[in-house]
């Protein structure tokens, strides 16, 4: 028989009971056999669908059945018996919803006729909750009011399993008027203060501590951060300060660090111990501000200088640090060196020490402290060395190094040229920059040459020198120092008359004239 | 069981076989003085999976072949059963009496096919059934069937067994003599 008559029949066979039969539309479904289909019909493939894993007593899961007909996959479950072989594990009803009685494991079976199909129930005993969400060292912190934050909750089970509940769980607040959590763990600050949300699920309960503040401003350290000795201990304290001009003592709430262990270091109890002479900063991060405070381990008598060189020069306002400066104390003879940002720390200065600041191709700088309050972040200018009949290029920005280099007059920006001769002369030089303004100047030996007219881009001058060294300052004199911006200068040079009394022109050590006037 | 199957197939066609002489005769069927008749009817059918209503057309010749009465006949049904149901092709032949007595016992043995849902197979199925018609009226064309048979269809996980009820209404269709 061709598959279009067996089509035709199985037609014939689904639209006739709808017209034979008010209640034969629904039977004979394949999807939904009934007992007497599946007993003409020649069925296989019995089996019980879904989970056997209930986790915790209480729990229910609903188990079908299905069996292959010759019409196709059907759903048994409301056709075969259903039954548990230890109900004190878990109890099935007729519909196959499987109810967790107790802890253990059991064997669901469904029977149709002689055919059964089983399935393993394991009841798992809840092992532990966790509650998650915006929590610090388990609290939950507010710094605000009627504001909200969503806790999870993470049942545990034997094996690894996890499960999300929080929608499951019981939740309380121990203290409405501070804190309310809703079924679904969600806690609304109330008032100010501290309580205590608990879950509970089937057996088990945790709770988180709920802490409202206002909002925290910035932490202060405060105690005694001079120490003057090694091994010297100080306890610090770390107070928060709210926007409601309340303080709380956090000392041991937060967290100490020290930016260089070798000079101090600090507990988490905040008590500092110096282990070197220096200068380090310890903070203490509480929340979300951290205080910090300068520490100072010098021999009584003594302080710690720190600070930057710098190259003024080089834009932003305060110029880039320069590296490998080394500074020395010329008193007690301790140097130190600049690091990757010109940083240094000078330990030990006795009030009235001269302190040297020299680095091969910069000009080298004194300075007297007097005090810790002096300014110990010098600003400093690269050393020109220039031969004769050669030319240099220098870049230059704005910078706030401002040379004295007659009474009422300044020169800013300035580069700092030194010409060495072995012979007296006149010394040619050229200046150009590119552009219309500024009106540059050459200063040579307290004598100012100035452009020609405004708007030139150029100063010559022929500059009588005598043997030896002559300093030349190239910038702007006596006018408005540049606001922004950076310029070139051209420099070339030229030494009268003979050129065989020349010899080329090398760098000097020189200490600038600190006759400065910020 | 596929033998059984095949046997099953062979004894339906010589039972269909048997019957075409039937058939041929119908051209005497007039001389005879009986007609063809339609039946329309409902039925019940009975197995071991329970009980299957629905509904037969049985169509059959004029009788021939006097005293016997053989003719042919044909018969389709369809029974809902809870959840399944069966359709029914059969022919064979028809034993009866004169159309002109008001009871007119026959007997019928038919062969044919049938289709099972619940199954989705399609088998040869063989029935014997008895049954009267009982005239409505002078005229004696309308008659009230009752029929009782019992049908026997092998398939392949085993031999359904089913007792045939059938209550109907029996026309007479052409001009008798």
């Amino acid at each position: 028989m061709s598959r279009a008559v067996l089509g035709l029949l199985r037609g014939l066979v689904v639209v006739l009971p709808c017209v034979l039969s008010a209640a034969g539309c629904n039977n004979g479904s394949p999807t939904r056999p009934t007992p007497a289909f599946l007993r003409k019909a020649v069925v296989s493939d019995f089996n019980i669908t879904g989970s056997g894993t209930l986790l915790g007593v209480g729990q229910t899961t609903v188990l079908g059945a299905t069996m292959k007909t010759p019409q196709g996959v059907g759903n048994v479950t409301q056709v075969v018996t259903w039954s548990s072989l230890d109900p004190n594990i878990a109890t099935v009803s007729p519909a196959g919803v499987v109810t967790s009685v107790g802890v253990g494991t059991t064997t669901v079976k469904a029977t149709f006729d002689a055919q059964e199909a089983s399935l393993r129930i394991d009841v798992l005993e809840l092992s532990g909750l966790s509650v998650g969400g915006a929590l610090v060292n388990n609290a939950l912190l507010f710094n605000a009011l009627n504001v909200t934050s969503q806790l999870s909750l993470t049942a545990t089970y034997p094996g690894g399993i996890t499960r999300q509940v929080a929608a499951l769980a019981t939740w309380s607040s121990n203290n409405p008027a501070i804190a309310s959590v809703t079924g679904a763990g969600l806690v609304r600050a109330i008032g100010y203060g501290s309580t205590t949300i608990t879950a509970t699920y089937l057996t088990k309960s945790i709770s988180v501590n709920v802490t409202v503040t206002p909002a925290l401003s910035f932490v202060s350290i405060s105690g005694n951060v001079t120490l003057t000795a090694i091994g010297q201990t100080s306890a610090l304290t770390a107070i928060a300060r709210y926007a409601d001009a309340s303080t709380k003592d956090v000392t041991t709430e937060a967290i100490w660090t020290s930016s260089n262990v070798s000079v101090v270091t600090v507990s988490s109890s905040g008590v500092i111990s110096a282990t070197g002479l220096g200068q380090a900063t310890v903070q203490a991060a509480y929340l979300t501000r951290t205080g910090f405070a300068n520490v100072q381990v010098s021999p009584p008598g003594t302080f710690v200088l720190s600070g930057r060189v710098r190259d003024p020069g080089q834009g932003q306002s305060s110029g880039l640090g320069v590296p490998g400066f080394t500074v020395r104390d010329v008193a007690t003879g301790i140097v130190t060196t600049t690091d990757s940002s010109g940083g240094y720390t000078l330990a030990g200065v006795l009030p009235g020490d001269r302190v040297i600041y020299e680095k091969g191709g910069w000009e080298t700088v004194e300075r007297v402290f007097n005090s810790v309050n002096d300014d110990s972040s010098p600003g400093v200018q690269r050393v020109i060395s220039i031969s004769a009949g050669s030319t240099a290029v220098i870049s230059t920005a704005p910078n706030d190094v401002i040379y004295q280099l007659q009474p009422g007059g300044t020169c800013t920006p300035c580069r700092l040229i030194r010409v060495n001769s072995s012979t007296s002369g006149t010394l040619h030089l050229r200046l150009t920059w590119g552009g219309t303004s500024p009106r540059l100047n050459l200063w040579v030996a307290g004598v100012t040459y100035s452009v020609a007219s405004p708007g030139a881009i150029e100063v010559v001058a022929d500059i009588p020198i005598g043997a030896g060294e002559t300093v030349v300052y190239a910038g702007l004199v006596g006018g408005q120092p540049f606001a922004t911006g950076y310029m070139t200068l051209t420099l070339a040079t030229t030494i009268l008359p003979a050129p065989n009394s020349l010899v080329p022109l090398q760098p000097v050590r020189a200490v600038r004239d600190d006759r400065r006037k910020r | 069981m596929r033998t059984f199957r095949m046997g099953s197939v062979a004894a339906l066609l010589l039972t269909l076989c048997a019957a075409r002489p039937a058939a041929a005769q119908q051209a005497n069927a007039g001389a005879d003085g009986n007609r063809a008749t339609i039946m329309l009817g409902v039925s019940m059918l009975h197995e071991t999976y329970g009980s299957g209503w629905g509904g037969d057309v049985e169509v059959t010749g004029a009788p021939t072949w006097s005293p016997l009465r053989i003719g042919w006949v044909a018969e389709t049904g369809f029974n809902a059963f809870d959840g399944f149901g069966e359709f029914t092709v059969m022919g064979g032949v028809r034993f009866g009496p004169r159309q002109g007595a008001m009871f007119r016992p026959f007997a019928k043995l038919m062969a044919g096919l049938q289709y099972c849902h619940a199954c989705d197979t399609l088998d040869p199925t063989f029935e014997p059934a008895a049954g009267v018609d009982v005239a409505l009226g002078g005229s004696g064309r309308v008659s009230i069937r009752g029929l009782v048979g019992y049908r026997i269809t092998p398939s392949e996980r085993e031999t359904f067994k089913e007792v045939h009820v059938q209550v109907g209404l029996t026309i007479a269709i052409g001009a008798g003599r």
